[in-house]
C-alpha cells in the first residue's frame, strides 16, 4: 500500500513538475535568435572587441536595398518616399538615398565650425601667401556661371569650407550614379539606397520586423504612386542572416515532418499498436518540454539554435522506450521488463549524460544551454520511461512483437581474429585518412547555406554603393572618445597612403566626422589675432581686384571661431552626425571603440603592415572570416580538450560499474571505432571538420554507448538476445534514416551532423554487434 | 516667314488685279498684314523662333564674357569655346592655363577647375536647374520648359530678336532678376545675366 502510495506521489510530482515546466515555457520563455550566445565570451580582448563589432559594428547593420520596376523617374519617385518613411519611422540612423541628407540645423553648425574642423585648413592657410592663394582661387571659382550663386557666401568664406565640409560629410556615393537626384544602378533600372538600423545586426528578430516593415512601405509606396509593378531587393548582412535563417528553418521544418512520418510509420510497424507507438514518443516529447524549461528558468529564455539541436541530441531518447517495449516477454508486465533492462539502460543514460555534459563547460553561453538542455532532457527521459510507461503497457497485450520471428538470435559473434583485424582496419583508415586530408574546416563561410549567386549579388550592391565590406574593419581603442578621436586622427596619414596604394577604397571614421578637442584647438592657434589678420588680408589682396572692405564679414567669422569651444560627440546630439558618429564610437565598460569599417580593402596582412607599430597597440585591423574562424577553432579545441576529461569519466564510471575489463572494453572499443568510422566519413566526403561535427559526434557517443551496454549485456536466454537485437535494429534504423535525411538536405549545418550521426550510429550498431563478447558463455541457458 | 507671305500676297495680287479682285483681296490684305501685327500672333512668332532654334542643332562657338562684380573693381573677362550637343549637353571650356570647364549633361552639372572636380546634381539644386533652363531650354527649342521657369518677353524685329525672361521661381528670383537672349534667326547671339545684387554679365557668342 506504502509503495503504492508512494508511488501515485511521484507520479503527482512528475505531473507537477511537467506542468511547471509547460508553464515555464508558455508564459515566460522568450525564444532567444542573437547569434552573440554562440560566441564566446570572456575570451581574450581582442575577441570581445570582435564580438561587439560583429554585434553592431555599422557593417552589420545595413540594409542595402533595390528598388526595381519602373522608369527611372518611376524610381527616383519610389525612394523618395520610401526613404522619408524610412527616416519618419525613426528606425534607422541613416537612411541614405541620394538626396541632401543635412537639415538646416547641421547646416549651420557646420557653418559656425568650419575653421575648426575642415581638414583642408594648413598651419600656413592665415600666412600672407596661404590668403593670396586662397584669393586666387576665388577669382577662379568667380569665373564659373555657378558663381551666380556660389558667390553670395564668398566675402564670409572665400575658401568655401561650408560647402567643403557639407560635401565631406555628405557620404561616399562610391560609383553609384545620381540620377533624378537618387542613387541609381548604372543601367538606370534600379534606385539604390542603403539604410543603417539602430538595433543590432545580429539581433534576426528584430531586422526581421525591420524586413516586414520595410515591405510594409514597399507596399504604401506601390499604392501612393500607382506603380504596382515596383519591387524591393534586400541585401547587406541583416538581409544575408534572414535569408540564412529562413533557409535552415524551412529545411528543417520540412525534414522535421518527413522524419516524423517515417518515425511513425516504423513505430507502427514494429509495435502495431498506436498506445505504444505514442508510448515511444513520451520520454522524448517531456524530455523536450523538462530540457526547455530548465534552461528557459536558468538563462532567461532558450535559443532558437539550442532547442534544435536539443532536440536533436535528445533523439537518443527515443531508444529508451524502444528498449523497454522491444524487450517484454509475452504476458510480461513491463515494470518487470524494465527491472531487467533498468542497469543496462540507466549505464546508458549516465554515460552519456557524462559526455554531453563537457558542453556545461563551454565558453559558449549557446553550449551551455545545449549541454543543459540535453542532460535535463535525458535526465527527463530517462524517468518517464522507468517510472510512467510501465504503467501505461499494464493491460495492452504484451511482447508481441510480429517481426520478431525474423530476426536472427545472436549477435555477430566475430571472432576474435575479425575483431582484430576490424579494430586494425580501422585505426589504419582512420589514420591514413589524417594524412590525406586536413582535419578542420578552414573556411566557416562553407557553412552558409545561401546559395553564391546570392552572396554575389550582394557582393555587386555593396561595391556598387562604395558600402563599408563586412569583413574587415579597423578598431581602435582609447580610454575615451576624445583618445579615440585623436588616434584615429594619428592613422589618417597612413590609411591615406593605403587608398593611394591601392589597398583600400576609403576608410569611415569617428574623426572624419568631428575631429578631436585637440585638433580643433590647434586649428583654432593658427588663426592670428584680429588686428595681424586685418594686416595680412590687405597684403594678400594687395594685387587683387576685389574691392576693400569685401571680407570683413570673413575676418569676423575667423575672429569668432577663435573664441569658440571645440564640438564635441556630446555637442552634436539631435543632430543626423550624432546618430552616424555612435554607430562608429562603442562605449565599453572601460574604454572606447572606434570603428573604421573599410571600404574595398584588398590585402589586410599588407595593410597590418603599414599600420605598422600602431597596429597591436589598441589599434586591430579585423579580417572577420579568419578571425571568427579561429575563434571557432579555439573552441573547437577545448571542446576536444573537455572531450578527452569526459571520456575518462566515462571510462572509471564504466569501469566501477561493469566491474569487468572485457565487458568494459566490448562497450567502449566499438564506440571509439564508431567516432573514428565517422570522422574518416566527414573527412573523406572532403568536409573538413567543424563545430556542427562535434556536437555530432557527442550524439554518436551517447548513441552507440547504448547500443554497446545493450549489446553486451549479458542475458539469460536466446529470445532475450533477439530481442536485445531487434530492439537496437530499430533504434538504429530510425536514428540513420532521419540524419541520413539531414544529410541529404543540401543545408551545410544540417548536412554536417546528418552525415556525422549517420554514419556514426551505423557504425556504432553493426561494431557494437560485431565486437560484444560472444555471447556464447550465457550464465544459463532455460 | 514673312517674306514669303509678302511674296505670295505680292503674286496673288498681281494676278487678281487682272481679274479684278483687287479691290476685295487688298482688303484681306490689308486684314491679314494687322493680324499678324496683334499681339495674338506673337506666340506663333515665339515657337517659330523656339522651331528655328531646334533645327539649328549642335553647335559649336567661341564666346567671350563680362562679368561685371560688385566684389571687384574692374570687370572679369573671359574667353572660351561653347559647345551644345542636343538634346541636353551643353559644354563651356574657358580658355588659358587652368581654363575652368563647365558641363550640363541631363540632370548632371560638372565643374573641373584646375585640380578640383565636383559633381553636382540639378534635382537637389532648384536654382542653378532654373538658371540651366535659360539657355539650356532656349537652345533646344523647348518652349514648354522655357514657359516653365520664365515670364517671356518675346520681340522680332526686322531680323533679330530678343528674349526676355523673368524667373518665376523664388528660389531663382532671390538670385536672378531677369535674362536677355538675343539673336538673329536660329542662332543665339548674345546673352545677358542680371542678378539681385546688381552685378551682371553679358557673353557674346562670335560664330565663324
Amino acid at each position: 500500500m506504502d509503495q503504492v502510495t508512494a508511488r501515485r506521489l511521484g507520479l503527482v510530482l512528475l505531473a507537477v513538475i511537467l506542468l511547471a515546466a509547460l508553464a515555464q515555457l508558455f508564459f515566460r520563455t522568450p525564444v532567444q535568435t542573437d547569434m552573440s550566445a554562440f560566441m564566446p565570451h570572456d575570451r581574450d580582448r581582442l575577441q570581445t572587441l570582435l564580438q561587439s563589432q560583429l554585434e553592431q559594428g555599422p557593417a552589420a547593420r545595413v540594409w542595402l536595398l533595390a528598388l526595381r520596376g519602373g522608369s527611372a523617374e518611376v524610381l527616383a519617385g519610389a525612394s523618395r518616399l520610401f526613404s522619408h518613411k524610412a527616416r519618419k519611422s525613426g528606425r534607422f540612423s541613416q537612411v541614405l538615398n541620394g538626396q541632401q541628407q543635412l537639415d538646416d540645423a547641421t547646416r549651420k553648425l557646420l557653418s559656425t565650425y568650419r575653421y575648426l574642423l575642415s581638414d583642408r585648413l594648413q598651419p600656413d592657410s592665415y600666412s600672407v601667401e596661404g590668403l593670396h592663394r586662397l584669393f586666387l582661387g576665388l577669382l577662379e571659382i568667380l569665373r564659373s556661371p555657378l558663381s551666380t550663386f556660389s558667390k553670395t557666401l564668398a566675402p564670409r568664406d572665400p575658401g568655401g569650407e561650408s560647402l567643403y565640409l557639407l560635401q565631406k560629410l555628405m557620404p561616399k556615393t562610391g560609383a553609384v550614379r545620381l540620377e533624378q537626384g537618387v542613387w541609381m544602378d548604372r543601367e538606370g533600372t534600379a534606385a539604390l539606397l542603403l539604410l543603417q538600423s539602430r538595433v543590432s545586426g545580429t539581433d534576426l528578430d528584430a531586422q526581421l520586423t525591420l524586413q516586414q516593415e520595410m515591405s510594409r512601405w514597399l507596399e504604401a509606396v506601390r499604392e501612393e504612386t500607382g506603380i504596382k509593378g515596383l519591387k524591393i531587393q534586400f541585401a547587406g548582412v541583416p538581409a544575408l542572416s534572414l535569408e540564412t535563417r529562413q533557409r535552415i528553418r524551412d529545411a528543417s521544418t520540412r525534414l522535421g515532418a518527413l522524419a516524423g512520418g517515417i518515425m511513425l510509420l516504423y513505430m507502427f510497424l514494429v509495435f502495431r499498436s498506436p498506445r505504444r507507438v505514442l508510448m515511444t514518443a513520451l520520454p522524448l516529447l517531456t524530455g523536450v518540454i523538462f530540457g526547455a524549461a530548465v534552461v528557459s528558468l536558468c538563462f532567461d529564455g532558450i535559443h532558437g539554435i539550442t532547442l534544435a539541436f536539443g532536440i536533436t541530441l535528445l533523439g537518443v531518447a527515443i531508444d529508451y522506450p524502444i528498449h523497454l517495449l522491444t524487450h517484454q516477454h509475452p504476458g510480461e508486465p513491463l515494470g518487470r521488463t524494465m527491472k531487467r533492462i533498468r542497469p543496462t539502460l540507466f549505464q546508458g543514460v549516465v554515460s552519456t549524460v557524462l559526455g554531453f555534459s563537457i558542453m556545461l563547460w563551454s565558453d559558449f553561453p549557446g553550449l551551455v544551454q545545449l549541454g543543459l538542455f540535453s542532460i535535463s532532457g535525458l535526465f527527463m527521459a530517462a524517468w518517464v520511461t522507468d517510472f510512467v510507461l510501465p504503467r501505461f503497457g499494464r493491460d495492452s497485450a504484451p511482447g508481441e512483437l510480429p517481426l520478431l520471428q525474423h530476426v536472427p538470435g545472436s549477435t555477430g559473434q566475430a571472432g576474435v581474429r575479425i575483431q582484430l583485424v576490424l579494430v586494425v582496419l580501422i585505426l589504419g583508415l582512420f589514420i591514413w585518412t589524417l594524412q590525406d586530408e586536413p582535419v578542420w574546416s578552414r573556411d566557416i563561410r562553407s557553412l552558409s547555406p545561401v546559395p553564391q549567386e546570392i552572396k554575389e549579388q550582394d557582393g555587386r550592391l555593396r561595391a556598387a554603393m562604395g558600402a563599408a565590406d563586412p569583413s574587415a574593419v579597423l578598431l581602435v581603442e582609447g580610454r575615451d572618445a576624445q583618445d579615440v578621436l585623436r588616434r584615429e586622427e594619428s592613422l589618417q596619414p597612413k590609411l591615406q597612403k593605403a587608398v593611394e596604394q591601392g589597398l583600400l577604397r576609403g576608410v569611415e571614421s569617428a574623426a572624419r566626422l568631428l575631429p578631436s578637442i585637440q585638433r580643433q584647438q590647434e586649428r583654432q592657434s593658427w588663426i592670428p589675432a584680429r588686428q595681424e589678420l586685418v594686416l595680412r588680408l590687405e597684403t594678400a589682396l594687395a594685387d587683387l581686384p576685389f574691392k576693400p572692405g569685401v571680407f570683413a564679414p570673413f575676418i569676423d567669422d575667423l575672429d569668432h571661431s577663435r573664441s569658440l569651444v571645440p564640438l564635441t560627440p556630446v555637442s552634436l546630439q539631435g543632430t543626423p552626425l550624432y546618430l552616424r558618429l555612435q554607430a562608429l564610437l562603442l562605449p565599453t565598460s572601460e574604454a572606447v571603440i572606434g570603428v573604421m569599417p573599410l571600404v574595398g580593402s584588398r590585402d589586410l596582412p599588407r595593410l597590418s603592415n603599414l599600420l605598422g607599430s600602431a597596429a597591436g597597440e589598441g589599434v586591430w585591423v579585423f579580417d572577420i572570416p579568419r578571425e571568427t574562424a579561429r575563434m571557432m577553432a579555439d573552441f573547437r579545441d577545448d571542446m576536444v580538450r573537455k572531450a578527452g576529461w569526459a571520456v575518462l569519466a566515462i571510462v572509471v564510471l564504466l569501469a566501477a560499474w561493469l566491474r569487468d575489463w572485457r565487458r568494459c572494453l566490448a562497450v567502449l572499443l566499438p564506440v571509439s571505432l564508431a567516432v573514428l568510422v565517422s570522422v574518416v566519413a566527414v573527412l573523406r566526403l572532403g568536409q573538413g571538420m567543424n563545430l556542427f561535427h562535434i556536437v555530432g559526434l557527442l550524439l554518436v557517443t551517447g548513441i552507440g554507448l547504448d547500443y554497446a551496454l545493450f549489446f553486451s549485456r549479458k542475458v539469460v536466454s536466446a529470445d532475450e538476445q533477439r530481442r536485445t537485437l531487434y530492439g537496437l535494429v530499430i533504434c538504429c534504423l530510425s536514428t540513420v534514416t532521419v540524419f541520413a535525411l539531414l544529410g541529404l538536405s543540401g543545408i551545410p549545418v544540417l548536412q554536417a551532423i546528418g552525415i556525422t550521426v549517420a554514419v556514426g550510429c551505423l557504425a556504432a550498431f553493426l561494431l557494437s554487434w560485431l565486437l560484444a563478447r560472444p555471447a556464447s558463455q550465457p550464465l544459463a541457458c532455460p | 516667314m514673312n517674306d514669303r507671305l509678302m511674296n505670295t500676297a505680292v503674286t496673288a495680287w498681281m494676278g487678281a488685279r487682272k481679274a479684278g479682285l483687287a479691290p476685295v483681296l487688298l482688303g484681306a490684305g490689308i486684314l491679314f498684314y494687322l493680324s499678324l501685327l496683334s499681339p495674338l500672333q506673337a506666340g506663333e512668332g515665339l515657337q517659330g523662333l523656339m522651331d528655328r532654334l531646334a533645327s539649328a542643332g549642335g553647335t559649336e562657338v567661341s564666346f567671350v564674357e563680362e562679368k561685371h562684380l560688385d566684389m571687384l573693381d574692374v570687370p572679369l573677362i573671359q574667353k572660351g569655346r561653347l559647345r551644345f550637343i542636343p538634346p541636353d549637353r551643353f559644354e563651356r571650356v574657358l580658355e588659358g592655363p587652368g581654363g575652368g570647364r563647365f558641363v550640363i549633361d541631363g540632370q548632371r552639372v560638372l565643374q573641373q577647375q584646375g585640380d578640383t572636380r565636383r559633381e553636382l546634381d540639378l534635382e537637389q539644386l532648384p536654382a542653378v536647374q532654373a538658371f540651366a533652363a535659360s539657355f539650356g531650354a532656349t537652345l533646344r527649342g523647348d518652349l514648354e520648359m522655357l514657359q516653365k521657369y520664365y515670364e517671356i518677353n518675346f520681340d522680332d524685329t526686322a531680323d533679330t530678336w530678343v528674349l526676355e525672361l523673368l524667373p518665376k521661381d523664388p528660389r531663382l528670383q532671390r538670385f536672378v532678376t531677369r535674362i536677355v537672349l538675343r539673336g538673329q534667326g536660329g542662332l543665339v547671339k548674345r546673352m545677358e545675366v542680371y542678378e539681385v545684387n546688381g552685378d551682371w554679365s553679358d557673353m557674346r557668342l562670335l560664330y565663324e
